[in-house]
């Protein structure tokens, strides 16, 4: 019985990842077509971090060894280079997820209901962009530039990079697949499309710089401060032991739980919502 | 001659019906008009002033760059302000009806197509105006000793000029990234890469006068510096004279070059329009 129900899970993950790989082959496909878009795309995302970096770059410019909450000019590197890594990786799996709102409203979810897969994989990860892929190689070399520039790398940067990745990714999805949930129950209202611009402006700055009740907010509720606040914690340092294990096991369940609120809210779609 | 007049009428006409459907149209859904038209553009400013309040915390002086702590939170306040009243490229959706072939059925129909957007244009510069002074009214009333005020009432009028005028280059230089459409299957890149350059440029992350010299003198011949920073160190009385005239030095050439672009693209464009959509 257990050794049929392990099949059947290693079924599963396989069938979960030969459709990524076919949303990655039609990405590609797709970006073969639209080659000056796909330029486009790689100047615009390179745009948005250089205004990232040139802000910070002229806010510490301004005095000699100016800290903002804390977070000295190397810090805050490597909080950027996190901040572009989860930016790079919504771009590559989960730009889907801005068509959302439009996507219920027009009544074109009704093959993401049919499709034998989880509705959260087929819908937020069906458009894959080659471009976003460029910009991963960006992003992450800028936060190898950020950790060089902390001091050298030491074991426990090394040990704690992967977990640190791993959270900002998860939290990317989480937000994203949390704040679609949002446009189900209110048709038509823009609230997640408004809600990712109100996180990617609150995340876009290390949370150190406001209230504790709200950090706290944005790190254990919402969780945009996962983004990047708390893996450039991790990785340099700050954040670890049980601290570290209970923010790990706080997220994976958070993240459950709104997989789950987002299933439950898919169940309210109707073709004519609208 | 008269035939010209029936024409502007005609159009006067069109445009105070485009513009009345377009209110209807945002006050539909009570939810997304409360979020997209009231709290659109708060959020940025409000981090600034946290991330700006630590900054200031440990610093050696109580100015940085020009500014102290009390002048750069009225800063931020009034660019919440202003920016709820430039336009925005995602009120724009040519791109998209030349790409699907949709604009067939309005190039048919006896009136100009740009029309349609004016409307629009129209009805979110006098929504957000009126958003725009009940919550700087709203706010001078409730914190008075942080609320920026006027340094004159023609200061305030002044600027609130270059802001209309910065916002109208802003619906032209959208739109004529939008109507590349014609050439290239996919614009929106374009429109979001133009748009971190401008807010940029504009001020709306750091003031420009607080940026290096270098910064300043290079964004004082663009628009989107006419549009934001400018207004508002004008509205703060940090400006000296002349500045008003040199704003509109920059802004009325600006719009103008970029009508005429916009007519020629829009030309070009219609001759290579096919009205297939993909």
């Amino acid at each position: 019985m257990s050794g049929a129900r392990h099949i059947s899970l290693l079924g599963k993950c396989r069938q979960r990842l030969a459709i990524l790989r076919q949303f990655l082959r039609v990405g590609l496909v797709r970006k073969a077509q639209f080659r000056i878009d796909f330029l486009a795309q790689v100047v615009m995302d390179l745009c948005f971090y250089s205004v990232h970096i040139i802000t910070f770059e002229l806010l510490f410019g301004m005095g000699d060894g100016f800290t903002i909450a804390g977070w000295d000019r190397a810090a805050v590197r490597v909080f950027l280079g996190f901040l572009f890594v989860a930016d790079a990786f919504m771009m590559t799996w989960l730009s889907q997820g801005w068509f959302l709102p439009q996507d219920i409203k027009n009544g074109n979810l009704d093959p993401v209901r049919l499709r034998p897969a989880p509705s959260i994989l087929v819908y937020f990860f069906q458009r894959f962009s080659p471009e976003g892929a460029v910009n991963f190689l960006c992003a992450f070399s800028y936060l190898g530039y950020g950790l060089t520039t902390c001091g050298p790398l030491s074991a426990d940067i090394i040990w704690t990079l992967p977990l640190a990745l791993f959270l900002c990714i998860w939290a990317e999805v989480v937000v994203a697949v949390g704040l679609g949930a949002l446009e189900f129950l209110f048709v038509n209202s823009d609230l997640s499309r408004f809600f990712i611009e109100m996180a990617q402006t609150a995340s876009g700055k290390p949370l150190d710089i406001y209230k504790r009740r709200v950090r706290q907010f944005l790190i254990l509720v919402l969780p945009v401060g996962v983004l990047a606040h708390v893996p450039a914690e991790i990785v340099l340092g700050r954040c670890h032991g049980l601290e570290l294990l209970g923010q790990v096991t706080w997220q994976i369940l958070l993240g459950l739980a709104v997989f789950a609120l987002f299933r439950r809210s898919f169940k309210r779609y109707e073709s004519a919502l609208s | 001659m008269s035939k010209a007049l029936a024409l502007l009428a005609h159009d006067l006409r069109l445009l105070r019906h485009t513009t009345e459907y377009e209110f209807r149209k945002v006050l539909a859904f009570r939810v997304g008009f409360v979020v997209r038209e009231l709290l659109n553009g708060v959020a940025h400013p409000a981090v600034m002033i946290c991330l700006y309040f630590a900054l200031y915390a440990q610093a050696s002086s109580e100015a940085i760059g020009g500014w102290s702590f009390p002048e750069i939170v009225g800063y931020m306040i009034l660019s919440a302000c202003v920016q709820k009243m430039l336009f925005h490229h995602r009120l724009l959706e040519v791109a998209d009806q030349i790409f699907t072939g949709h604009l067939t059925k309005f190039l048919v129909m006896p009136f100009r197509f740009f029309t349609l957007p004016l409307g629009r244009f129209v009805q979110n510069t006098l929504l957000q105006v009126a958003i725009a002074t009940l919550c700087y009214f709203a706010g001078l009333y409730l914190v008075p000793d942080w609320w920026p005020r006027p340094a004159s009432p023609s200061a305030a009028a002044q600027a609130f000029a270059l802001v209309l005028l910065g916002s109208a280059c802003f619906l032209l230089a959208y739109y004529c990234l939008a109507i590349l459409a014609f050439w290239l299957d996919v614009v929106w890149s374009l429109s979001v890469m133009f748009m971190f350059v401008a807010n940029f440029i504009s001020g709306r992350m750091i003031p420009v006068s607080q940026m290096p010299p270098i910064f300043e003198a290079i964004f004082r011949w663009t628009f989107p510096y006419w549009a934001l920073s400018a207004p508002i160190e004008l509205f703060m009385g940090r400006t000296p004279e002349g500045f008003f005239l040199e704003g509109l030095g920059i802004l009325l050439p600006t719009l103008l070059a970029l009508e005429l672009l916009r007519r020629v693209l829009w030309r070009l464009g219609r001759r290579r329009y096919v009205g297939a959509g993909m």
